[in-house]
Order: structure tokens, then C-alpha cells, then sequence
């Protein structure tokens, strides 16, 4: 598979998921690059936790 | 990132300040620094690291202070040093400065905490002072990879040593941006689980029954991963454990043939097995979808027997299509040729057929039934067929899978007959690691069946809470926020997936092409699924992993760090423009006396190679190192160079104190 189809694929697997859903998932994936260096999880799972109840009422 | 100015101050042998532009020019992009055995090289490495992330890696690390300076300060002064660094990263430019200060009393020092400032110019143009400067810098290149970038030359051959896979895994990750996804995926867990306890707490009695056996089912699915991961490992080292002993058997002279001839029908053993298993799924397929026509034999019969009488009876259409009777009756004469003139006694004959000629659509019925009992019994004959040819090649490969078993006994045997000691003793060692790994295997194969039947018990209690789901609103909302959680997960689960296949074969063809044309000799470097970096020999059809030297080791790592920082390179010049997932980014090499152990075509060969590569690279090299084939290598790329002057007592009586300078080398 190349790069294209790669990038296609993981664009029609964030597309499956609901807008609210989505919003989550890029914040999670820039918090997680933001705090990749962090051993201790707790402070991450906080964040996270918090993300997605703000996103989904 | 890119490096541009390193600036030292009284740091270490560094006396007074002391300044390195790096070259940033894309063509000539290596800067050179020449400095003899004790001049300062390790130290600049060691100021990199200071600076960065507080650690210099260098003997006796709390004496930062320049010797000299110390000398020279009067009683009670306060003395400073510093170690400065401007780099640019994702168009900011960045200013990190970490300083520490010292008071000499009674000719000692007493220093205070070392302190960092960090300051950025942002895309905007914008002057931020961040709050949390380590932090900063740790997302822009964060601790664990900083080995891979600013690295001794002369220890870097670990890369290709067994303990080096972790090390090795856990960079592809990070570079790569697996390491974010695989993180993502457990911190979700991680809150999909106080989710699950927040619906438990609001949930009704009987659901939080149901929520509580999840928890402990989900607690139990972790254990029994984690036991599986620790079996795994254990194979993993009983595989490697037998490798050395293959390695070992092949290399004397008095085992190297039997070896061979094991190692082939070993070979043969494997594929026979796989073929095997290809029999068996067939054997299981075929029995699934097709089985049911093994027990239809009595039923067609019948249903044939059934057909026959009444047609015989008259009770259903005897196959005489009541047109072609009325066809003959008005033609007036038989299908024999009998004429059927009015009133005759023949026409009579043909006439009472009509009463046994079906209607139109029973005549049709009766046809599809005569059609499908045909098929049926073809459909049963043709499985009957298939299941006899499997069952046959079944037993061939068998014979073939217990003959193979023997012949490679009798090597064994051989091998532990052998008069020279360490061979029987090596023939013994395998059989028990043999035996260990059968062992480990069974244990995997018992703690997979009870994962399955973890999660079979996790997803009917699923189906129950899911039943029960609670009316109460707060609930309700924990189970979205739950359920949210599932979905994103699986969605990271499977981006990671077709992202850990993409790394996997870009890097491999990378390092394929790069270690080609840094190492002479035709070896292979491998890298698996683990992303564990192995090198082989081809040898005849197979090939035989390598017992490499010291040198080929340092450029088999350099290989794969270039290879690495190529890859992220372009990444990050394909995807800048996007907000992608993964971006990959500019990596700087920075390495201390990297060609030691390495003979004269493999320096040349690494020194033409690297700098097309990494975006910048530095090279601190003495001059031993460096004239001759690193220097014909490398100087069509060298941007910058400086020397360390370093200064001692021992080399000039008339200097009191060691210490180093830098100079840049202008060419005319």
C-alpha cells in the first residue's frame, strides 16, 4: 500500500467515527505528542478524560 | 531541528566564551570540528546534552566551572558558566540557556542550582517565554531519543547487538509516531475505564453487578497479556539462545556439514508443517460447508424412489409433456410412426397419455426436483472426491513431516556421537532449549484459549449491560462517553496497524538502499515486524545471520540512524503542509570520533554517505581520523569547520592552567 492510500485509509477511519468523536481523537493525538517525553500516564488520562466529556454531553 | 549557534562559557575546559555556528547550508551541510585526544571533543558532545536536558554524560559532572576562571577569580567572587544553543524547529526559532553559578570560598566552590531560560520566536513572528521550558524542548526532541542524535561514535555499535532492540523499537516508535498512537490507545483505555465505573455507580443494582464482572473480566484480559507478552519474550530467548548454538555448530569444522544438512531438512520440516495446516484448514472448510451432503445419500435416494413410483402410479406427471401429446394427436400419427386415424384403437392408446401429462407448472416442479437431486448427488460425489484427496495429501505429508523427524534425529545423533566434546555438548544444549520451547509454546497456546475465552465471557456480559442499560441520565451519558471511547480506540487501533506495515517496509527498503552503499560486503539487513535489526549473508538459496566486526557494526548502526532521520526527513517534507498524524521531522547527527574501528574504503564510503542523509551533521573527528578517506569523502559537503586549540601546562610550561578554545578554519 502506498502513501496515498495509506493517508486515504486513516482519513476514511477518522471520517467513520462522529464529529464530536473526531474532535476528541485529534485532541488526544496532540496532547499525546505534546507530552510524548511524560512517563507518569495519570496527567494524560486526566486530560483525555476531560476532553471527552466537554466534547460529548 | 536544526542547530545553529552553541555557545560556551566557562563551561568545563571551555575557558572564556567559546562559539560554534553550525553550517545550516543544505548542500554543504556538515560541520567538521578537528580536535586531538583530550582537546574538548566529548565535552562539546557532553555541552550539547547539558544544555538540552541538564545532563552532560561526562566524568565527574557537577565541576562545571572552567578550571582557569576559578584560578583567576579572587576570593569570594561570584563565577559563572553557561552553555547557550539557538536552533530553529518547525519555523520558530529557539534560545535555550542553562547557567549555573558559584561562589569560590576558601578556594572551593560552592554552586547553586543550575537554572534554564528558553525563549522562541513563534511562525507569527511573536516573542514567547514559555513557563515550562524543559517541557518545550522534551516535545522537540524528547529525551529518549537524544542517543541517536548526539551519539559516541565508538559506542554506537550497540545498535546491532541483541540488548539493542529495545533501544532500536523504541526510537522507530517515537520518529515514526507509533509510540503517539500505541499512547493514545492506552490512555483512552485508561478513561474508558473511569467511565465504566462512573455508569457502575449510577447504573441500577443488577448492572452494577454486570459493570463489576466487567471490570474484573477486563482486569483478568490485562493479566493473562501480560503473561503472554512475558512467554513471548521467553521464546524470543530461547530462539535466540538456539541460533547461537546453530551459529556455533556450523562454524566447526567437525559439525559445519551435518549442521548444514539439518538446518536444510529442518527447512523442509517448516514448510511441510505450513503445508500441513494449509491441508487441515482445508480439510476443516470443506467439512463445515460442505458436510451436511454426507449424510444426504438415504434422503436423495428416496426422495428419487418417492418420484419414481408415483410416476409410475400416474400420480404425478410421467415426464410426457402434455403439447408434444396433443402435437401427435393432431398430427395423426405416433412418434413410431403408428398412424392415429379417428376412432382407432392406437389413437385411443395415445390419447389416455393426456390423463397422465401433467399441468404446465407441476410438469416444471417435478423437472427442477429430477434437476436438484442430479446436483446433489454430483455436489455429494465431488465432496466425497475432495475429502479423499485432502485425507490423501494429508497422509503424504505426514509420512513426509515423520520421515524428515527422523532423518534429522539421526543428524542429532551423529552430532551427539561426534568424539569432540563441545559438539555433543552443544547437540545437548539444543535438545534442551527444544524441549523449553515446546514448553513455552504449550503455555502460549493455554494462555491464547483463555484470552479467547475471556473475551467471549467479556462480550456476553457487554450484551447484558447493554440490555440493561440504565434509564437514569447520568448513566446514559457515562455509556456514550464510554462508548465514544470504544469506537476512537479501535479507530487508533487500526491507523496503527497500517501505520506499523508502512514503517516497517519504508524503513526496510531504506535500509536496504543505505546499507548498500555504506557497507562493502553483499550482507542483507534485515528488519522484522519487531523492528528488530538483524544482518544476514546470503548463502547458496538461505542465508546465515553474521558475526560482524567491530567496524562493520559501527557502520551498520550509522546505516540505520541515517536511514531513520532520512525517513523522518521525508516524512516531514510530505506531510508539512498537512495537519497529518504524522509528521516526522528534521533530525541533526551529531557525532564524537564515529569512524574509529571502521577500516579505510568503510569510512570513505560512510563519510560520502551520511551527510546526503541526515539534514545537518556534525563531526567531531581528530586528525588521524580524518585525513585520508573521510576527508576525500566528506569535504564536498563540509560547511563549517573549527579546531579546539587546547592548551596545557604539560605541552607549553609557560600556560598555568589546561583549557580549550575553538577556531574557526576560514579557506581562502
Amino acid at each position: 500500500m502506498n502513501t496515498d492510500e495509506i493517508r486515504e485509509k486513516v482519513r476514511s477511519l477518522v471520517q467513520s467515527l462522529s464529529k464530536p468523536e473526531q474532535d476528541i481523537l485529534h485532541r488526544v493525538i496532540q496532547l499525546e505528542k505534546e507530552k510524548l517525553y511524560l512517563d507518569n500516564p495519570k496527567f494524560l488520562v486526566d486530560d483525555i478524560e476531560e476532553i471527552v466529556r466537554r466534547a460529548i454531553k | 531541528m536544526i542547530l545553529d549557534t552553541l555557545e560556551l562559557h566557562n563551561f568545563r575546559q571551555y575557558y572564556g566564551t567559546q562559539r560554534i555556528v553550525f553550517s545550516k547550508d543544505r548542500h554543504r551541510n556538515v560541520t567538521v570540528i578537528h580536535g586531538e585526544n583530550g582537546s574538548g571533543k566529548t565535552t562539546l558532545l557532553g555541552a550539547l546534552n547539558w544544555v538540552l536536558y541538564g545532563k552532560s554524560g561526562l566524568p565527574d559532572p557537577e565541576d562545571i566551572i572552567c578550571e582557569r576562571a576559578v584560578a583567576e577569580a579572587p576570593e569570594g567572587a561570584e563565577l559563572e558558566a553557561y552553555v547557550s544553543l539557538t536552533f530553529t524547529d518547525d519555523a520558530k526559532t529557539y534560545f535555550v540557556k542553562r547557567s549555573v553559578r558559584a561562589r569560590k570560598t576558601g578556594g572551593k566552590l560552592e554552586y547553586s542550582a543550575p537554572r534554564v531560560e528558553l525563549e522562541y520566536i513563534n511562525e507569527a513572528g511573536e516573542h514567547v517565554v514559555p513557563k515550562f521550558p524543559q517541557e518545550v524542548i522534551d516535545q522537540i526532541l524528547p529525551p529518549g531519543l537524544r542517543g541517536y542524535f548526539f551519539f559516541d561514535g565508538e559506542r554506537i555499535d550497540n545498535l546491532t547487538k541483541k540488548d539493542g532492540a529495545k533501544e532500536i523499537k523504541r526510537a522507530i516508535k517515537i520518529l515514526m509516531g507509533l509510540e503517539v498512537l500505541e499512547r493514545a490507545g492506552n490512555h483512552l483505555k485508561g478513561v474508558q475505564q473511569r467511565f465504566l465505573e462512573e455508569y457502575g455507580k449510577y447504573a441500577d443494582d443488577e448492572t452494577q453487578r454486570i459493570v463489576e464482572q466487567l471490570k474484573v473480566v477486563e482486569e483478568e484480559i490485562e493479566a493473562k497479556k501480560v503473561e503472554l507478552e512475558d512467554e513471548k519474550n521467553n521464546r524470543s530467548a530461547i530462539e535466540a539462545e538456539l541460533q547461537a548454538v546453530a551459529d556455533r555448530l556450523r562454524s566447526l569444522e567437525a559439525s559445519r556439514d551435518i549442521q548444514e544438512k539439518k538446518e536444510e531438512l529442518q527447512r523442509q520440516l517448516k514448510q511441510y508443517q505450513e503445508a500441513y495446516q494449509e491441508v487441515q484448514k482445508k480439510l476443516r472448510y470443506t467439512a463445515s460447508r460442505r458436510g451436511y451432503l454426507a449424510f444426504c445419500g438415504s434422503l436423495i435416494r428416496r426422495a428419487k424412489e418417492f418420484v419414481s413410483e408415483k410416476r409410475a402410479k400416474g400420480e404425478i406427471p410421467s415426464g410426457i409433456k402434455e403439447r408434444f401429446v396433443k402435437d401427435l394427436l393432431q398430427l395423426g400419427r405416433c412418434i413410431c410412426g403408428t398412424p392415429l386415424p379417428e376412432g382407432s384403437e392406437a389413437r385411443a392408446q395415445v390419447s389416455s397419455w393426456l390423463t397422465r401429462a401433467g399441468k404446465q407448472a407441476v410438469e416444471d416442479a417435478v423437472h427442477e426436483l429430477d434437476k436438484d437431486l442430479v446436483a446433489l448427488e454430483n455436489a455429494r460425489a465431488e465432496m466425497f472426491r475432495d475429502l479423499r484427496e485432502l485425507c490423501a495429501q494429508r497422509q503424504h505429508i505426514k509420512t513426509k513431516l515423520r520421515e524428515l523427524a527422523e532423518e534429522i534425529g539421526q543428524l542429532e545423533a551423529q552430532l551427539e556421537g561426534k568424539d569432540v566434546e563441545e559438539i555433543a555438548a552443544l547437540q545437548r544444549k539444543e535438545h534442551e532449549l527444544r524441549i523449553k520451547r515446546f514448553e513455552i509454546e504449550r503455555k502460549i497456546g493455554a494462555i491464547e484459549k483463555e484470552i479467547e475465552q475471556l473475551q467471549e465471557r467479556h462480550r456476553q456480559l457487554d450484551n447484558e449491560r447493554r440490555k440493561k442499560e440504565a434509564e437514569n441520565e447520568k448513566a446514559r451519558l457515562a455509556l456514550r462517553r464510554m462508548e465514544a471511547c470504544q469506537r476512537i480506540r479501535d479507530v487508533v487501533q487500526k491507523i496503527l496497524e497500517l501505520r506499523a506495515q508502512s514503517v516497517q517496509d519504508d524503513l526496510q527498503r531504506r535500509m536496504t538502499e543505505v546499507y548498500n552503499r555504506m557497507l562493502r560486503k553483499g550482507y542483507e539487513a534485515v528488519i522484522d515486524e519487531d523492528y528488530q535489526l538483524m544482518v544476514y549473508k546470503p548463502m547458496g538459496e538461505s542465508k546465515v545471520p553474521v558475526r560482524m566486526s567491530q567496524g562493520e557494526r559501527q557502520v551498520t548502526s550509522l546505516a540505520f540512524i541515517g536511514a531513520l532521520v532520512d525517513i523522518a526527513r521525508e516524512q516531514y517534507e510530505r506531510e508539512h503542509e498537512r495537519s497529518g498524524f504524522f509528521r516526522g521531522g528534521y533530525y541533526p547527527i551529531v557525532m564524537d570520533s564515529p569512524f574509529g574501528y571502521m577500516d579505510q574504503d568503510h569510512r570513505e564510503r560512510t563519510a560520502r554517505n551520511l551527510p546526503t542523509l541526515a539534514h545537518q551533521v556534525v563531526v567531531l573527528v581528530s586528525s588521524s581520523q580524518w585525513e585520508g578517506s573521510v576527508k576525500d569523502g566528506m569535504q564536498q559537503y563540509v560547511g563549517k569547520e573549527y579546531v579546539l586549540q587546547y592548551r596545557s601546562p604539560k605541552l607549553d610550561p609557560s600556560v598555568k592552567f589546561e583549557y580549550t578554545e575553538v577556531q574557526e578554519v576560514r579557506h581562502a
